[in-house]
């Protein structure tokens, strides 16, 4: 009998729970969002959480003065960011700096390049603002955040599931297999499941939750449908420069029908190309985020 | 076509790529020659690392190397997909831009 994804989904949640120390968010960011939901909190309620987590504080003023905002006077202090970008600029940046604290925290593995991983993530964040821009979406951060998340499931295989890790590893060295075919193989599921557990867990927004679930077949998106071909697109370019490391030797399926929704043709790539790789420039902060203290 | 610190770059450099500024806007073309003013002038503007072309023998074998090198992954990458018509489209742009553009990532 075949599993239905509902089946699927709750033997995920079985396997999934019974992990120890799963990643979480920094406690920062769970309060940024609880502020942000409240429609009492001030900027200085926010900027005193933000200035709790030092670690966290000096990434968001990097960021923050990064190429990424292109802001022509220098931010100095959270009160300064929060005014200058607004509250949701400052939670977009607070959540990839969390993000980055917890690949310092998870990534070391000898299984997997987390580094290169990481280089991965923030260039299909890059494609992602410029394909996105091209499809005409307003919150080019947001699709940018998206692109950053759309994998994060792949480092809580290499970090928790060891033995799995190994065989993975196994079957992707024969070059032909995408590290999600490997992960199936292995596991029985892969990463796109993974951070969809996960990121309900963390209470991440649908747009997130979505587009980690349909990256690789952005057809069964329901509530993110644009965000997620505009991703599906991103993590192929991304790869296809040879831009990290995505886990494998290969390349995804390449939906046509993802093109044909965002219209794009076999002409725009060059183009595509040399925006995202301009962005890719600018997104430079995020990179060596991961090196610094 | 090779990378130099700004702090580096001599009079009569030419670039060999864009330049660009923090918001991403451009600020000289490529093919520029450079003047100590114009030095000065990106300087100012918070730039920190040019493209040049070059003739150094050493400098430009390294480039090519590692053209080459970034070329042949990229041919093993798509190696499965010459049927796909698409694909092939997005290889021939990935393979031009790795010939003019020096990538650093
Ligand atoms: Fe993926
Ligand atoms: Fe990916």
């Amino acid at each position: 009998m075949a599993i239905t994804t509902t089946q699927l989904q709750e033997q995920i949640k079985l396997v999934l729970e019974k992990l120890k120390d799963i990643p979480t968010l920094p406690q920062v960011y769970t309060q940024v969002q609880g502020f942000l939901e409240n429609p009492k909190s001030s900027a200085k309620n926010i900027a005193e959480t933000i200035q709790s987590d030092p670690a966290i504080a000096s990434k968001v003023l990097k960021i923050a003065n990064s190429p990424f905002y292109g802001f022509p006077q220098r931010i100095t202090t959270i009160t300064h960011a929060i005014v200058v970008l607004g509250f949701s600029s400052i939670k977009n940046i607070v959540l990839s700096c969390s993000v980055v604290e917890l690949f310092k925290s998870v990534g070391e593995t000898e299984m997997f390049d987390y580094k290169g991983f990481w280089k991965h993530c923030v260039a299909t964040g890059a494609f992602s603002k410029i394909i996105g821009k091209n499809a005409g979406i307003a919150n080019l951060e947001e699709v940018f955040l998206a692109g950053l998340l759309h994998d994060l499931g792949k480092i809580v295989i290499f970090k928790y599931f060891p033995d799995e890790a190994k065989k993975i590893n196994k079957i992707i060295a024969g070059g032909k297999k995408t590290i999600g075919q490997a992960e199936k193989e292995a596991l029985g599921f892969s990463h796109t499941e993974i951070s969809t557990w996960l990121y309900e867990k963390w209470n991440l927004s649908r747009l997130f939750i979505e587009v980690a679930m349909c990256h690789h077949n952005p057809a069964i998106a329901t509530h993110s449908r644009v965000t997620s071909d505009v991703v599906h697109i991103a993590d192929i370019l991304a790869r296809a420069m040879g831009i990290g490391w995505a886990g494998d030797h290969s390349l995804p399926n390449l939906q046509e029908s993802s093109l044909n929704r965002l219209r794009i043709k076999g002409s725009d790539f060059s183009r595509l190309i040399q925006q995202g790789m301009a962005e890719l420039g600018r997104s430079k902060i995020f990179i060596d985020a991961l090196g610094s203290e | 076509m090779i990378p130099k610190d700004l702090s580096d770059v001599q009079e009569g450099d030419v670039l060999a790529q864009n330049v660009m500024d923090f918001t991403g806007n451009l600020l000289v073309n490529k093919g520029a020659k450079l003047t100590q003013q114009l030095i000065l002038q990106l300087q100012s503007r918070g730039i920190r690392k040019v493209i040049i072309e070059s003739n150094d023998p050493e400098a430009l074998k390294l480039f090519e190397d590692q053209k080459a090198q970034s070329i042949s992954k990229i041919e093993k990458i798509f190696t499965d997909f010459e049927g796909n018509n698409s694909l092939m489209e997005l290889k021939k742009a990935v393979i031009s831009y790795y010939k003019n553009n020096y990538v650093d990532f």
